[in-house]
């Protein structure tokens, strides 16, 4: 397995995010707000994800993001692409409509719980040998949510003025899972299609 | 002849003996404060403010600032400078600063606030600075000087400048208590004490209890930031114990985050390196 390419994508996913960090002022250009978003800056809804309100919460998010990315990529060239298409607007709008009150988001944790949760459940089809590893990687993230759910307090903040996210995860979560659906639905449609020729050769990864 | 040596022996007794009688104080006692209730509650006549349930839309809002001291027990030469008392102030907002549901702290200069003020007072502190708590600061301390049996000495003048015979005790108590405005609700106080004893001849007294005065405010004021974090965790777990005594909303237009803390990550990266450990095994 050379995790090679993986990373390399996974990295690339990631620079923006350390790059904004540092810079501030396009950060508020391209943050998760609700008024900008009615206004017509749906670009907000990709973007906003890879804001960070501080180095700690830019790291922790980056580094599940990057592992499961990694992994993502190497499973399927592109797999991680498609994942951050289709799950970043989704969160952002269940976001929208789960928490009103809620005027700005930031952080690539709900992508990166999306990324394991589609992780987990691609090789938990396709690695039945070691199903063990992926169930373990989606009890990790059910324990996760459920903390969240029972320990969720008012008082706690990640950073002043800056309050846990009730929804991020689990929308998250929801997200990977409605990818990784349809990606099987996709499948199973390419496979009731009669082949117009000659089957391709056969790819070393086959997945979907 | 003998009356005259009489005369000057009693006259010069008398002059070896009054400065020793001018140092030998006695005793003595020095008071100064700020109160709370005095500032809150002003007027016996007043009806009693009863408070409601209040409600703390998060995140908060904080003023810190000293009460006022009253018209009684105020000395001008007061040995809690205004620069000390500043100091303290940025301590207190320090400790909140530091709290993620705070949003902002504001200091609140002494001169803001009206001796007996009262909760007006506060509404327009709350109108001016957009504050939804206050935490005011008071402060109260005496100051005793006793003699002792070895003020005998200061009959010999020298005795007045190296035996130190005079007993000082200083007693300390500042206080932190918080309110939140629109209820008139105290939330929770936090006390800081220190006493202090000592000993000073009576030439260098007036200087000792200076410094003595000077050193029970910062030996309080450290006391009070550390029960302050105490006083803030317990009311914490009150709240939580009993949601009746105070309703938690958060303001709209909050900003929201998600947290994928350590535990998570450290979890999700022994998974994924002991599955990708495994595969390159084989």
């Amino acid at each position: 397995m050379n995790p090679a390419p993986g990373l390399r994508a996974a990295g690339w996913v990631l620079l923006p995010a350390f790059l904004l960090h540092l810079w501030p002022q396009a950060a508020s250009a391209l943050r998760f707000e609700r008024d900008a978003i009615g206004a017509g800056e749906w670009w907000r809804l990709w973007s906003g994800h890879w804001v960070h309100f501080s180095a700690p919460h830019l790291f922790w998010d980056a580094l599940v993001l990057g592992l499961a990315g990694t992994w993502l990529e190497h499973r399927r060239r592109g797999l991680l692409a498609w994942h951050l298409l289709a799950t970043a607007p989704a969160v952002s709008l269940l976001l929208l409509g789960l928490e009103e009150d809620m005027r700005v988001y930031g952080g690539l944790s709900g992508l990166g719980v999306g990324a394991i949760v589609l992780l987990a459940l691609t090789e938990l089809v396709s690695d039945r040998e070691h199903r063990a590893w992926w169930i373990a990687l989606l009890a990790l993230v059910a324990a996760k949510i459920g903390a969240e759910a029972a320990t969720a307090s008012p008082w706690f903040a990640l950073e002043p003025g800056i309050r846990l996210s009730a929804w991020a995860h689990p929308a998250g979560a929801l997200s990977g899972l409605l990818v990784f659906a349809a990606l099987r639905l996709a499948r199973s449609v390419r496979r009731t299609r009669p082949a117009p020729g000659p089957p391709d050769s056969a790819s070393e990864v086959t997945v979907f | 002849m003998t009356s005259r040596i009489s005369s000057l022996f009693v006259v010069g007794a008398l002059a070896l003996a009054l400065p020793g009688c001018a140092m030998w104080s006695g005793g003595s006692r020095q008071h100064q404060s700020s109160s709370v209730v005095q500032f809150l509650y002003p007027d016996k006549d007043q009806p009693f403010i009863v408070p409601s349930i209040p409600t703390l839309r998060l995140p908060l809002r904080v003023g810190v600032a000293f009460v006022p001291p009253g018209q009684h027990g105020y000395q001008s030469s007061s040995s809690f400078p205004e620069a000390r008392k500043s100091e303290l102030l940025r301590q207190i907002a320090g400790e909140f600063k530091a709290l993620p549901f705070v949003q902002s702290i504001e200091v609140i200069p002494t001169t803001y606030l009206r001796p007996g003020g009262g909760f007006e007072n506060l509404d327009q502190l709350r109108a001016l600075m957009g504050i939804d708590v206050a935490v005011l600061i008071a402060y109260d301390q005496a100051q005793v000087t006793n003699d002792t049996a070895w003020t005998f000495a200061y009959w010999t003048i020298i005795g007045a400048y190296v035996v130190p015979a005079q007993k000082n005790d200083t007693h300390t108590l500042t206080e932190a208590v918080v309110y939140d405005i629109a209820s008139r609700k105290l939330l929770f106080r936090a006390p800081g004490v220190s006493a202090i004893k000592g000993h000073a001849t009576a030439v260098r007294n007036d200087e000792e209890m200076l410094a003595d005065s000077a050193r029970g405010f910062n030996e309080a004021a450290l006391d009070l930031t550390t029960n302050l974090k105490s006083e803030l965790e317990l009311f914490k777990t009150r709240i939580k114990e009993a949601p009746d005594e105070v309703r938690i909303e958060h303001k709209p237009g909050y900003s929201g985050a998600g947290s994928l803390q350590g535990w998570f990550a450290a979890g999700a990266l022994a998974l994924l390196a002991g599955r990708f450990l495994r595969r390159s095994r084989r």
